[in-house]
């Protein structure tokens, strides 16, 4: 089944509420549910200890989530957290002569190497915070007292070249929920 | 950002002061000075010659972009032979006191040059301790060191990452990248070398190239601005990322037959759309 940002968000509306809420500590975390990009996976890991003081959970390269999966993201956003939502299962951007760079918007502007975006779209409520060619390629929304960013050009590989844009920009999400 | 031209760009023939003309009617800021390029400005060159290089380029409502040299490719800092290694000492040093002189932060060399006989390795150790002095040198005068990338011309520091090693191991705040966006040929993209090598990018020459002819025969790489295949809105992106907001410097090849004006004016139509991202 094509996963949409509504599908997911519809999903997660009707999740019923996880149960060890209570539990959830002040942190930053990178959890695999189901990436496909192991790039990304091990460029966030290079990055979480630098975060330890935001509350922040990052999902590298998902093409979809399991029930499972949107029930714990969920429970993050219930607890006032960022979830940072990396998703690879819809269209590339369709280009012509290549272009290089996705265009962040917010947190704060910086160009950040391209990874095969895909094009996302935006659902009521829904704040375009990235773009690609024209494109949104980045999404934010407030899901109760937590932040659902979704990101369809996948950050975390860029970690492992070293931009400090990417840095700059990661810090800035984790500075937001401090 | 600033836009400047080549004096060596100026046809043979014409005095400085009909090229200075030239150049500021193309809506350009700046002249960028090659020392021993044209009869005007060349190592025996005095300082009032140069005060009157600089009076020059005032009148004709310009400044100096930068100095560079044609010197290099006969007399280079990695030469084996002492006295051409003094010699290319002596000119960057000149270089460095004329780009005070004119009122200019920057200089251009191209440092290193491979060769049959003279091997990568020692030109790299050689290139790199005269770069250390020299940074020293250009410290004090608060000039910086462009290395220019002339890639498959000098043999040497052919990739992004080796240029970004090579200034590492300089390890001078004074000594960093010029950037020749058309020397990359087949070896590379532009816009890769200035996200690697941006912060210490000193200035940015532009022409275009023809990658399919590579390096061989007789037929030029190099072309003007758009009709090569270099990718320019990832360029003009790539600087933007790295914060690049210098001068952009006409350096390429007479190409054209007849009108040799007509290329001042088609090049700096399209540097402003490139500095203004309308490409």
């Amino acid at each position: 089944m094509r996963f949409s940002r509504r599908i997911f968000l519809g999903a997660v509306g009707v999740a019923p509420a996880f149960a060890s809420v209570e539990g959830l500590q002040r942190s930053c975390e990178v959890l695999d549910l189901g990436c496909v990009l192991p790039e990304s996976l091990a460029g966030f890991k290079t990055q979480v200890g630098d975060l330890r003081h935001g509350d922040v959970l990052i999902v590298p390269a998902v093409p979809a989530l399991t029930q499972a999966g949107k029930e714990t993201i969920q429970a993050w956003l219930e607890h006032g957290a960022t979830v940072l939502l990396e998703y690879v299962g819809g269209a590339r951007v369709e280009q012509g002569a290549y272009f290089p760079y996705v265009e962040y918007l917010w947190p704060v502007r910086v160009k950040i190497r391209e990874f095969a975006p895909v094009q996302l779209t935006p659902a009521p409520g829904d704040e375009i915070i990235a773009t690609f060619l024209g494109q949104p390629v980045g999404l934010r929304r407030k899901v109760g007292d937590g932040l659902l960013i979704t990101l369809g050009s996948p950050l975390g590989p860029v970690f492992l070249t070293g931009d400090p844009d990417a840095r700059r920009w990661l810090n800035e999400i984790a500075e937001r929920n401090r | 950002m600033k836009k400047a031209f080549g004096d060596n760009l100026i046809p043979d023939g014409w005095s400085l002061e009909k090229g200075l003309d030239l150049i500021k009617k193309t809506g350009c800021d700046g002249v960028e000075l090659w020392l021993g390029g044209k009869p005007w400005f060349q190592m025996n060159t005095s300082d009032a010659g140069v005060q009157e290089l600089l009076r020059k380029v005032r009148d004709a409502g310009l400044v100096v972009s930068d100095v560079c040299n044609t010197l290099d490719w006969d007399e280079n800092l990695s030469a084996r032979d002492p006295k051409l290694q003094a010699a290319a000492i002596r000119h960057v040093e000149r270089q460095i006191e004329t780009a005070r002189m004119l009122e200019t932060d920057a200089i251009l060399v191209v440092a290193g040059l491979v060769t049959e006989e003279i091997p990568y390795n020692e030109v790299y150790a050689r290139t790199r301790e005269n770069l250390q002095r020299l940074g020293e040198t250009a410290a004090k005068a608060k000039v910086k060191i462009g290395c220019e990338n002339c890639c498959s011309e000098q043999r040497f520091l052919i990739s992004a990452r080796e240029f970004w090693q090579f200034l590492n191991d300089v390890n001078h705040p004074n000594v960093g990248l010029h950037m020749d966006v058309g020397n990359i040929h087949d070896t590379g993209f532009a816009e890769q070398w200035i996200e690697i090598n941006g912060p210490r990018i000193t200035r940015v020459h532009v022409k275009d190239v023809l990658r399919h002819r590579g390096r061989c025969g007789q037929e030029s790489v190099y072309t003007n601005l758009f009709l090569g295949n270099n990718n320019w809105p990832a360029i003009r992106a790539a600087l933007d990322k790295v914060r690049y907001d210098g001068w952009i410097i006409a350096e390429m090849e007479a190409v054209y037959k007849y009108a040799p004006d007509q290329q001042f004016y088609d090049t700096a139509a399209a540097m402003d759309r490139f500095i203004h991202g309308r490409m």
